[in-house]
């Protein structure tokens, strides 16, 4: 089931009620119960995964906890290592080795291998195995007591607001609003159903009506159609860019406005990233979920900064490759986490501690300046970069690039005629006002009132009722 | 923050809401869509090896009513309103230019009580398009349960190889079975789980409702919609070529097998009917020299089933051959006079 479609908001209301009014316990076994009827709406036949991946996440972690012995405590540490990992090697990468050891075995004159696995990768893999690893982890290292009952664990990994693309609730997060029954607030609920609204608007109105433009880009790409100019290339990439932040952010906004109206919190999974200045804020702003998990399960323990510059950066690369990969099982994913590794390595040694910082405004007139300029670049660059995680080739993706960076200076036609017919630039002007009113309070404290917040809200439950939606799509995420 | 606050910014956005509702509603001169916003293609049928593939919209295995043809059929028979007019459950079976010798035999196996068939120069002529014909024979497998999407992705490669064998071009390929692997997905969709199917009858059920409540805009279709008038001599062009082209010894074979297959539906003792749907003068003017329309109320005659001759009724086309949704739901309404008057 998914947060776009009308069964979705027919069933939520008993969901809803029943989180409300039934003593707290039978509270949390409903939800559990409508978490599965959720996830297994799409395929039920994977249900057993999620159920085997959280048993024995469950049963590791008790008897790390219940264990002083190092050895015991690896032993289980291992145990639900191995497990996750070998669910997410097998489901989500077996295709993709396959694939590469096809070519391989035909680049040296073998027959060549069937690629196509008997499965498919099972919708929100990523997300619970990373929740469940960290809460493992976590244990392990002491940051954290186990649940106290399975139910509220497995509630933890499969509550359906965060199942199927997070955003990455950790358990300290989660499982303490677990223990006592939530507090009807008011302000939360409205809260909750503004969350749900933008996220509704972003993910119909924007990101679906914005998908065509972009597959049309991606036609031209893998065809080297003659219609990739540079113009066709930047708008079809600004259009995806648009897209893909409308989607996720959508998605994410509606979780955590499901979470409000449920009188829980969700961390926060998107902070305007398309008004950040550099790739290390852009990535304090984009799925923040996502990197804080990598920063304190991968970028710390190999290291962090604390072992001078190159070993900083090595770690770096290795986040982000990982980062990158995690995205999906494709060649382009790993060139696009390499990029973005390689621009924080850039930007680290360039600027050090100077480089821009959430939550530092600019000051003075030629900051401000600055800023701008850094926006326009970062942007530039997290557009060119997208191309490798959008595109299904390596190849399709460096035709766009070509037509957006080198045929420009090649003095290649521009194409301009293309800005003609930009008419899906309607769509993206949501977008920017957005980022426009975000950067209004970081860099000069306006903040919009209530009731300014229920009119936005209202001009967006208004565009949901009259604009139409041709080209219903999944998540984007959902694949991941 | 205070509930009294709190609940007058809850009234500013209602009342905003409500506002902009009603300004819309009675200042917005929007131009209905020319398309049906919300009707898909439908998922793939297959009338047996090398016999398709169809498309098939709405329950066709419980439906009291089925609505056979071509593409106009999809655009120009508004389900919505047979539904509404006491027909039982309606459901569409059609194809792109479908070829009816091949389409007919597929409907013997539905238990539809009611048969509607749209008849058209194009039923007699063999589909045109060689690569739909060439990529589409092979039925694909029924949708396993846990990897739908594999049996998919082995299908397309295999359909790809074909094209690939009969010396298309490699990037055309590629691209069309892209359009492929949509329109499989989409199959299974329909065919597969109840609960996607159940999705997507809710959503179409939805939609519906609110596209008649709520004059709607799409940015997709943005200048079809908003800025593009019907153009009713768009096909005719087209269509007499095709009409042209089509020789007549294949037409009468094709005659002879639709004949056949009517008859036996109405040995059945299903009601058939069929029907020449509305299209333009222009067009009409092009086909007639090459497929008069006596070819075809030949074969309603020697099949003994009745034919609702509508060609000339004045609905108003978007390209000459397809209603806009407007007309067609107006047609849709008079179709089902029509048809209850006949059934009386």
């Amino acid at each position: 089931m998914s947060f776009d479609s009308v069964t979705f908001w027919l069933l939520f209301p008993c969901a809803f009620a029943a989180w409300w009014l039934l003593p707290w316990q039978a509270a949390k076994c409903v939800a559990l119960l409508f978490s599965l009827v959720f996830y297994g709406w799409w395929n039920p036949w994977y249900l057993p995964l999620i159920l085997l991946s959280s048993l024995i996440d469950w049963g590791a972690a008790q008897r790390i906890h219940a264990s002083a012995e190092r050895a015991v405590r690896r032993h289980w540490l291992l145990v639900s290592l191995g497990t996750n990992l070998g669910l997410l090697a097998t489901f989500k990468y077996g295709g993709f080795a396959l694939t590469n050891a096809d070519r391989l075995a035909r680049s040296l004159g073998g027959s060549g291998l069937d690629t196509v696995v008997p499965w498919v990768v099972p919708v929100g893999i990523s997300f619970y195995t990373f929740q469940t690893l960290s809460y493992t982890l976590d244990v392990y290292w002491r940051r954290l007591a186990p649940a106290r009952t399975f139910v509220d664990f497995f509630l933890y990994v499969a509550f359906y607001p965060q199942l199927v693309a997070g955003p990455i609730v950790r358990a300290k997060t989660l499982l303490p609003q677990f223990e006592r029954a939530p507090r009807w607030r008011p302000a939360r609920l409205l809260h909750g159903v503004y969350l749900c609204a933008q996220g509704l608007f972003l993910k119909v109105v924007v990101a679906d009506n914005l998908a065509p433009e972009v597959d049309r880009l991606m036609a031209l790409a893998s065809a080297d159609a003659p219609g990739l100019t540079p113009t066709a290339a930047w708008l079809g990439m600004l259009y995806f860019g648009c897209e893909l932040f409308a989607d996720f952010a959508g998605y994410s906004a509606i979780a955590i406005g499901l979470a409000a109206l449920l009188g829980l919190r969700f961390p926060v999974n998107f902070l305007y990233p398309l008004a950040a200045r550099g790739p290390a804020e852009f990535w304090q702003r984009w799925h923040i979920t996502l990197s804080t998990w990598f920063r304190d399960y991968v970028y710390i323990p190999l290291g962090g900064s604390r072992g001078g510059p190159w070993r900083t950066y090595a770690n770096l690369c290795i986040t982000m490759v990982l980062s990158g990969f995690w995205h999906g099982a494709a060649w382009g994913m790993l060139v696009w986490g390499a990029l973005h590794a390689a621009a924080l390595c850039v930007e680290r040694a360039w600027l050090g501690r100077r480089a821009p910082a959430l939550g530092r405004p600019p000051s003075g007139l030629l900051g401000c300046a600055a800023a701008c300029g850094g926006i326009a670049l970062t942007q530039a660059f997290v557009l060119v970069a997208w191309t490798f995680f959008r595109a299904p080739e390596v190849e399709h993706a460096l035709r766009i690039v070509r037509a957006m960076l080198v045929a420009p200076a090649g003095g290649a036609p521009l194409g301009l005629g293309a800005l003609a017919d930009a008419r899906h630039l309607v769509l993206v002007s949501p977008v920017v006002l957005m980022h426009l009113r975000r950067l209004a309070r970081e860099w000069l404290g306006w903040r919009e009132s209530a009731h300014e917040r229920a009119v936005g809200a209202a001009l967006m439950l208004f565009l949901l009722a009259v604009v139409r939606r041709d080209n219903a799509q999944d998540f984007l995420y959902f694949q991941f | 923050m205070p509930r009294a606050s709190l609940t007058q910014a809850a009234s500013t956005g209602a009342a905003t809401f409500a506002a902009l509702l009603a300004a819309w509603l009675g200042l917005a001169d929007v131009p209905p869509p020319l398309l049906h916003p919300n009707q898909s293609d439908g998922r793939l049928v297959w009338a047996g090896p090398e016999k398709g593939p169809f498309h098939a919209i709405g329950p066709v295995e419980s439906a009291d009513i089925l609505f056979v043809g071509d593409s106009r059929v999809h655009d120009d028979v508004v389900l919505e309103v047979m539904r509404s007019a006491g027909f039982g459950t309606p459901a569409t079976l059609w194809g792109p230019g479908a070829y009816l010798p091949d389409l007919l035999p597929l409907v013997g196996a539905y238990p539809a009580r009611a048969i509607v068939v749209g008849l058209s120069f194009l039923s007699l002529a063999e589909n045109p398009n060689p690569l739909v014909a060439a990529a589409l024979r092979e039925a694909p497998p029924p949708p396993s349960r846990l990897a739908a999407a594999a049996d998919a992705a082995r299908w397309r490669q295999r359909q790809e190889r074909a094209l690939l064998a009969t010396g298309a071009d490699r990037a055309a390929a590629a691209a069309f079975t892209a359009d492929l692997a949509e329109a499989l997905a989409l199959h299974y969709e329909h065919a597969g789980s109840w609960t996607h199917r159940l999705d997507r009858e809710l959503a179409e059920r939805a939609d519906y409702r609110r596209t008649r409540a709520v004059p709607t805009v799409s940015p997709r279709p943005w200048r079809r919609a908003w800025f593009e008038a019907p153009e009713p001599t768009r096909l005719a062009r087209w269509a007499a070529g095709l009409a042209a082209a089509s020789r007549p010894d294949r037409r009468a074979r094709a005659a002879g097998e639709i004949e056949r297959a009517l008859a036996a539906l109405r040995a059945d003792g299903r009601r058939v009917v069929c029907v020449l749907l509305p299209t333009d003068e222009s067009l009409r003017t092009g086909v007639a020299p090459h497929v008069p329309d006596d070819e075809l109320r030949a074969v309603a005659a020697a099949a003994g089933v009745p034919l609702l001759e509508h060609q000339a009724a004045p609905f108003g086309t978007r390209d000459g051959s397809h209603l806009t949704w407007p007309e067609a739901e107006r047609y849709s309404h008079f179709l089902a006079g029509e048809l209850a008057a006949l059934w009386r």
